[in-house]
C-alpha cells in the first residue's frame, strides 16, 4: 500500500493520563498526595480525495486502460476502511464511461512495485481498502475510452472514497457513532462527512505530431561533403500535424555535442529567423541554453513545417 | 506459608498508607471538556464543562486539581505540580489558581515565571519559552490552609 504519513493527530483509543501531585507541610512534616485523571481519545472519521494529474488526460478513441491518478488520504485518527467507487460526473461533458465494467480501480503497491507508478504490482480494488490514520495512498483508475469520439471531447470521471463504518459516510459533521470507533471508542463524523470525491478529466486527442530530422547537406573545408572538423552541416527538421490542431506546439533542438551553432542560421519554412527571442517564432540560447527553440503556437491539422539549422563540426 | 506472610505485610502497608491519606489533605484531580451549549429559546451561547471520558483530537481539556484540608491542623508550604500530558499542548494563559503564584517548566525539573523561562533553539540561541513548550505547571500556594478550607488550580490543554 502506498502510504505517506501526514501530520500526526493522537491515535484513536489512546489513553491520556494526567497525574497531579500536591506537596504540603503540616506541623513541619512534609507530605505529598497524587491524584489522577484520564480519558480516551475518540476516533474522528475524515477522508480526502485529490486528483493528482494536474492536466487533462489525453486519450485515443477507443483506448483501453487510460490511467488517471488520485490520492486518497485518511485524515482521521483511526484505522479506517474505505470503499472506493467510480461514477460518471454530473458535470457537463461530452462522453460517459461505460459503467460498471470498463473502469477499474487499483491501489498502488510501493513495496513490490514503484511508488506512484501504475505497474503490474498494483492491487485491483475489490470491496474496501484499509488506510492507517493520517496516511495517504495512491489510487489509479484505469478507464476504457469509448470509440467514435471526436477531438476535444471531454469525459469527467468521479472517484469517491467513503468510510465503511456503518452510518458514517454522508452523515452530518459531529454525528456520534457509539462504539464504532477504534478500540471501542465512539466514532465521530468529521468535517468531510466521512466521504470525499475528486474528478478526473479525460480529453480525446486524435492529434498526431510527427517529427523527422535529416542532414540536408555537408560541406567540408576542402570543398567536398565529408563529416570533417570544420565542415558545415545543415540539419532539417520536418514536422507534420494530423488528426486535428496542435496547441502550444514548441520544438526544441539542442545543438549536438562536438558541433557549434552557426549564428543566425535558423530558417523556418524558408524564412530567416533571428537568434533573439520575441521578434519571431525562433530563438537560440535564450529559452534554453545552446538550444534552438521554435514556438509554433497553434498548428492546424494537416500542416507541415520545415526548420533548417546550420552547425559546424568542432 | 511464605505467600501468606507477604500478603499480610502488604495488607498492613496498604492500611498504613490509607490512614495517612485520610490524614490531613484531600487531593482530587479531574479532566473536563469545554462544550458550547446554545439555548434554543434565547439563542444565548454558553460554555459548559462535562467530564472528559472520550475526547476527540482538537478538543480542549480543562484539568482541575482541588485540595482540601480535612484535618485538624493548618497546612502550609503547599505546592501543586501538574504535567501537560503527552499528545497535549498547553493553552496559553490558561493556568488559574486563587492565591497562587504560577510557574512553568519546559523540562519537568526547573520552574520559573514565563518571562524567565528560557530554551535554547536549534541554532543555539537562547530565547523565552513559548507556552506550547511548557511541559509542567507548578502552583505555589500563598499562605496557609486552615482546617476545612480548600483551594483549586486548573489549566487547559488541547489534544493533538
Amino acid at each position: 500500500m502506498a502510504s505517506n504519513a501526514l501530520a500526526q493527530a493522537t491515535t484513536a483509543g489512546t489513553i491520556i493520563n494526567n497525574e497531579a501531585i500536591a506537596s504540603f507541610s503540616i506541623a513541619g512534616q512534609p507530605n505529598t498526595r497524587a491524584a489522577s485523571a484520564s480519558f480516551t481519545v475518540q476516533e474522528i472519521i475524515d477522508v480526502t480525495v485529490t486528483w493528482v494529474d494536474s492536466t487533462n488526460i489525453f486519450a485515443d478513441t477507443p483506448e483501453v486502460d487510460a490511467v488517471s491518478q488520485f490520492e486518497v488520504a485518511n485524515i482521521g485518527n483511526g484505522i479506517e476502511d474505505f470503499v472506493l467507487t467510480v461514477a460518471n460526473s454530473s458535470a457537463a461533458d461530452q462522453f460517459d464511461f461505460v459503467l460498471p465494467g470498463t473502469v477499474e480501480i487499483f491501489i498502488d503497491d510501493p513495496v513490490n512495485g514503484t511508488q506512484g507508478v501504475f505497474d503490474i504490482e498494483d492491487d485491483l480494488f475489490i470491496t474496501s481498502t484499509t488506510i492507517p490514520p493520517e496516511t495517504a495512498i495512491t489510487v489509479f483508475v484505469a478507464a476504457d475510452i469509448p470509440a467514435s469520439l471526436v477531438q476535444g471531447d471531454e469525459g469527467f470521471l468521479d472517484l469517491t472514497s467513503a468510510s465503511n463504518t456503518a452510518g458514517a459516510a454522508g452523515a452530518a459533521t459531529g454525528t456520534i457513532l457509539t462504539g464504532l470507533g477504534d478500540s471501542g471508542t465512539d466514532a465521530i463524523v468529521g468535517s468531510t462527512q466521512a466521504t470525499a470525491v475528486a474528478t478526473a478529466i479525460y480529453e480525446i486527442s486524435t492529434v498526431d505530431v510527427s517529427l523527422t530530422n535529416t542532414v540536408l547537406s555537408v560541406t567540408d573545408t576542402f570543398g567536398g561533403n565529408q563529416f570533417l572538423p570544420g565542415a558545415t552541416v545543415v540539419y532539417r527538421i520536418e514536422l507534420n500535424v494530423s488528426g486535428g490542431p496542435a496547441d502550444t506546439l514548441v520544438i526544441t533542438d539542442p545543438i549536438p555535442a562536438d558541433t557549434t551553432y552557426v549564428p543566425g542560421s535558423i530558417d523556418l519554412d524558408g524564412a530567416d529567423m533571428t537568434d533573439a527571442s520575441g521578434d519571431d517564432q525562433a530563438d537560440f540560447n535564450v529559452t534554453s541554453a545552446n538550444t534552438v527553440t521554435v514556438d509554433l503556437a497553434t498548428v492546424a491539422d494537416g500542416t507541415t513545417h520545415t526548420i533548417d539549422i546550420t552547425v559546424t563540426i568542432n | 506459608m511464605t505467600t501468606k506472610h507477604i500478603f499480610t505485610l502488604f495488607t498492613l502497608l496498604a492500611a498504613a498508607t490509607s490512614a495517612f491519606a485520610q490524614g490531613q489533605l484531600n487531593f482530587q484531580n479531574k479532566a473536563q471538556v469545554e462544550v458550547t451549549v446554545r439555548d434554543e429559546s434565547t439563542g444565548a451561547v454558553t460554555t459548559e464543562l462535562r467530564d472528559a471520558d472520550l475526547v476527540k483530537p482538537g478538543e480542549v481539556v480543562v484539568f482541575t486539581s482541588t485540595f482540601t484540608n480535612i484535618g485538624e491542623e493548618t497546612a502550609d508550604e503547599i505546592l501543586v505540580n501538574n504535567p501537560v500530558p503527552e499528545n497535549m499542548v498547553y493553552t496559553p494563559f490558561s493556568a488559574r489558581g486563587e492565591s497562587t503564584v504560577v510557574n512553568y517548566s519546559v523540562d519537568g525539573s526547573t520552574f520559573a515565571s514565563p518571562d524567565r523561562l528560557v530554551v535554547v533553539d536549534n541554532d543555539g540561541v537562547e530565547r523565552t519559552a513559548r507556552p506550547e513548550e511548557y511541559k509542567e505547571i507548578q502552583w505555589v500556594f500563598d499562605g496557609e490552609l486552615a482546617p476545612g478550607e480548600s483551594g483549586q488550580v486548573s489549566f487547559k490543554a488541547r489534544l493533538l
